[in-house]
């Protein structure tokens, strides 16, 4: 459990961070979205301890942020910030993935076989000696994934982890967000992509000028005009299409249930002329 | 801390009055006025040109930033002031070394606030420094806080992978930055060849007679501003050796 | 061709030190006043084809040229990049790297100053091109004051001062918000409704681009798989596999297709598609 209590930060130039923030995030998926500027980041960065609060407290599993150091806290909460392929340096992808392990202290034959298994589960074994460099724009992210996953922390932090990334490569991130949601972790994903949030039906919170707009379900705050305008995104287009067929109390969150929709539909029509 | 800093030197469009003159009008003062608070250890004296300085701060609308610019320094300004103090155990002078070094801060600090990187280009054009040269040191000054905040966030991300410069030996901390210095040069490299490519998409380089947007000339009131200001400046550095 | 602006002829091209070639064998013609959208997986030789479009390759990236790239009747690999910047204008993925002035309209008048435009023709041009893009407010700024959308807008009037023909925008919404990609969209078919400009995207995302363009350029592997009307290549299953963001709506309209209940034309959005509905209810 990560929990915000009262929590209140201002930047050294006197710009506000966040304010007056109280939440808990659990196990499951949560997604942030917000426009730039409206405090994403300064939050999640709460999570690993990269920032102490200036008023109030962050929790991470009980444990008080401000008493531990970023390398306790981000053994618990994994962050991979947007852009991470640039934090790639190792000569081999396998020394990349040992990196994080080794600082955490693994024995030698422990990261050994975390080594072996994340490889295996990402499909990275044939690159194991290779250069990140090599890899492409999509097995970089891969790899990036593989290195925070190896040390199995509590949560995962994501940040912007779409961008830049082919429709086949998103679905992946979105099949192992799943995974890790099935396995009882905690995924927190900062967002812009709505289409591939509006697929993992998240928990939405809702950020604007550091401060806490709306939190719920995906279906209730997509549907939210104000809350779309604020943070500068666009409706899913399957909401929006449940939006004009009037089964907005119960939209569509995938597209097997809007085609079984309109199938009966169709075939219900009395006007329907059959096919 | 380094944003801080950079608040106070960094150029922000305002409808200041010093705008109004030519920038090379405010090299001159800026010179003047970092010259003359460099010159007097005199308590008084130091104190009336930190003044001068704070008003001109207020005059150029930039006195919130200057004044950042000032408890930034001041940090620094009684460390000196204290080591004088230590030197010639005398107070007084000690505060007065302390104010000169505000001063200078806060006179390059206005400097900086009120002249964007722009015009001190035309200023070097003026005194034909090479368009190569020019450039060059625009595009340094322009990607300094962008490269500050790359490095930050490299920072950042190792950190989370639970690098911790702090612990161990030397040896030990000094391969503790290859996480940060490989990335980080390979990032410098990735933004230069950004930049190259963009440059020669914009057909730098590819023509010799090339215009300008803007050429300096001083106007009027340019002329007014150092008809009054000439002398008043003679008489200061007057004052400031003499007595 | 009377109309043809851009064409590719039997291109190929590998950089130097490089074993294998970035482009294998590329045939494309590009018409005048078309809207063109690329798209690719990473790696698929998009970069390289625009780099072959405005003179950056041969002219600073050397390596080996087979056939030919003829941009508005001008040879690219004879021609000089001044010649080649007042027809074609990149504007890159990062406006971060192609912003270097500290005034937004000193950085626009860049280009201008770089191939010697006299002083009273430049000040013309720069505020034309602030007018096209909606961004005087932003005049005197430096760049550390804008916004990513801001500063996309900035990059493309920099190259819209320079009254380039054809404009070329690589993923140019990729680090934006929705809600900027789409007005960033808009604008840009203003701008090809305005000067009737050939415009080319490269894209990852469909959503945003699909709905303004004419056709797609699908490539993979350095070389070009398919070429058709926008709604043509959504529709096709090889799309799918390639990675081409398709929009929801059109999958849905896919799969309703495979369960046999046929709605006509490909939609791109929702509205689209409840016209289709509409239509098949009261047939």
């Amino acid at each position: 459990m990560i929990s915000f209590q009262s929590v209140g930060f201002v930047f050294q130039n006197g710009t506000r961070g966040l304010h007056d923030v109280t939440l808990e995030i659990g196990e499951g998926i949560t997604a942030i979205i917000g426009a730039n500027g409206a405090g994403k980041t300064t939050l999640v960065r709460h999570m690993n301890g990269l920032l102490v609060p200036k008023l109030g407290n962050v929790f991470v599993n009980g444990q008080n942020t401000r008493d531990a150091t970023v390398a306790q806290l981000s053994r618990m909460v994994g962050i991979l910030f947007q852009n991470s392929e640039r934090q790639l340096f190792s000569n081999t992808v396998e020394e990349e993935i040992s990196y994080g392990l080794k600082n955490f202290g693994l024995r030698d034959d422990q990261i050994g076989a975390k080594v072996d298994e994340v490889l295996s589960f990402f499909d990275l074994s044939d690159y194991r000696g290779k250069s990140p460099l090599t890899l492409s724009g999509g097995e970089k992210k891969m790899l990036c994934l593989a290195v925070v996953l190896a040390w199995e922390p509590d949560f995962l932090v994501l940040d912007e982890p779409t961008i830049g990334q082919d429709s086949i490569n998103k679905e992946r991130i979105e099949a192992l967000v799943r995974r890790l949601a099935s396995k009882r972790k905690g995924i927190i994903i900062i967002s812009h992509d709505v289409e591939f949030l509006w697929n993992l039906q998240p928990r939405v919170i809702a950020m604007s000028n550091g401060s806490i707009l709306a939190d719920g379900k995906a279906s209730h705050i997509f549907s939210k005009r104000r809350i779309i305008q604020k943070t500068r995104i666009v409706r899913p287009q399957l909401l929006e299409l449940s939006t004009i067929l009037e089964t907005v109390s119960n939209p569509f969150s995938s597209q097997d249930q809007a085609v079984n929709y309109l199938k009966d539909l169709m075939n219900k029509s009395p006007l329907k002329t059959s096919a | 801390m380094l944003g801080w800093i950079l608040e106070a030197f960094l150029f922000t469009y305002s409808n200041s009055p010093l705008r109004i003159l030519d920038p090379r009008i405010r090299v001159l003062l800026t010179i003047e006025l970092f010259t003359l608070s460099a010159l007097p250890n005199v308590f008084v004296k130091a104190a009336i040109l930190l003044a001068m300085v704070l008003i001109l701060g207020m005059i150029g609308n930039v006195f919130s930033k200057l004044l950042k610019a000032m408890i930034f320094a001041g940090i620094f300004s009684i460390i000196i002031g204290a080591i004088d103090f230590y030197v010639n155990t005398d107070p007084i002078r000690a505060l007065g070394v302390s104010m000169r070094f505000l001063g200078i801060v806060g006179s390059l600090s206005i400097f900086f606030l009120t002249t964007s990187p722009d015009e001190l280009g035309y200023v070097m054009k003026r005194f034909r420094v090479h368009r190569d040269i020019i450039f060059a040191f625009l595009t340094a000054m322009r990607f300094v806080p962008v490269l500050l905040l790359d490095i930050s966030q490299i920072i950042d991300a190792q950190r989370s992978r639970g690098l911790e410069i702090q612990k161990g030996n030397i040896v030990r901390r000094v391969n503790k930055l290859f996480p940060l210095v490989v990335p980080m040069v390979s990032l410098v490299l990735e933004r230069s060849n950004h930049l190259a490519e963009a440059m020669e998409s914009r057909a730098y380089g590819s023509v010799k007679q090339v215009s300008s947007f803007k050429e300096l000339r001083f106007r009027p009131v340019d002329r007014i501003f150092l008809a009054i200001s000439t002398p008043l400046m003679v008489l200061a550095f007057y004052f400031v050796l003499k007595f | 061709m009377e109309n043809e602006i851009i064409s590719f002829i039997d291109y190929s091209f590998a950089y130097q030190n490089s074993g294998q070639r970035a482009l294998e064998n590329i045939n494309l013609s590009i018409k005048r006043g078309e809207i063109v959208v690329i798209v690719g997986p990473t790696g698929c030789g998009k970069s390289t084809l625009l780099r072959s479009i405005n003179g950056l390759i041969p002219h600073m990236f050397q390596g080996e040229i087979k056939g030919s790239v003829t941009v508005d009747g001008l040879l690219v690999q004879e021609s000089p990049v001044n010649e080649l910047s007042k027809r074609v204008g990149l504007v890159f993925q990062n406006p971060e790297n192609q912003i270097f002035m500290f005034t937004v309209e000193r950085d626009i008048a860049f280009g201008l100053e770089n191939t010697g435009v006299p002083r009273l023709e430049m000040k013309k041009r720069v505020d034309e091109a602030i007018e096209s893009l909606g961004i005087g407010h932003l005049r005197y700024k430096p760049p550390y004051e804008l916004s990513d959308g801001e500063k996309h807008r900035v990059a493309i009037a920099g190259v819209l001062a320079m009254k380039p023909d054809i404009l070329v925008l690589d993923e140019p919404t990729s680090l934006l918000d929705p809600r900027s990609a789409m007005d960033l969209m808009k604008t840009i078919e203003g701008l090809h409704k305005k000067f009737g400009m050939t415009i080319l995207i490269v894209e990852h995302r469909l959503e945003f681009s699909a709905v303004i363009a004419n056709r797609i350029v699908v490539m993979n592997k350095g070389k070009i798989v398919s070429t058709g009307p926008v709604r043509e290549i959504l529709a096709a299953e090889e799309s799918l596999k390639l990675g081409v963001g398709i929009p929801p709506i059109t999958r849905l309209h896919m799969a309703l297709k495979d369960g046999g209940i046929e709605l006509g034309q490909t939609p791109i959005t929702p509205k689209e598609f409840m016209q289709n509905v509409r239509g098949k209810l009261h047939d």
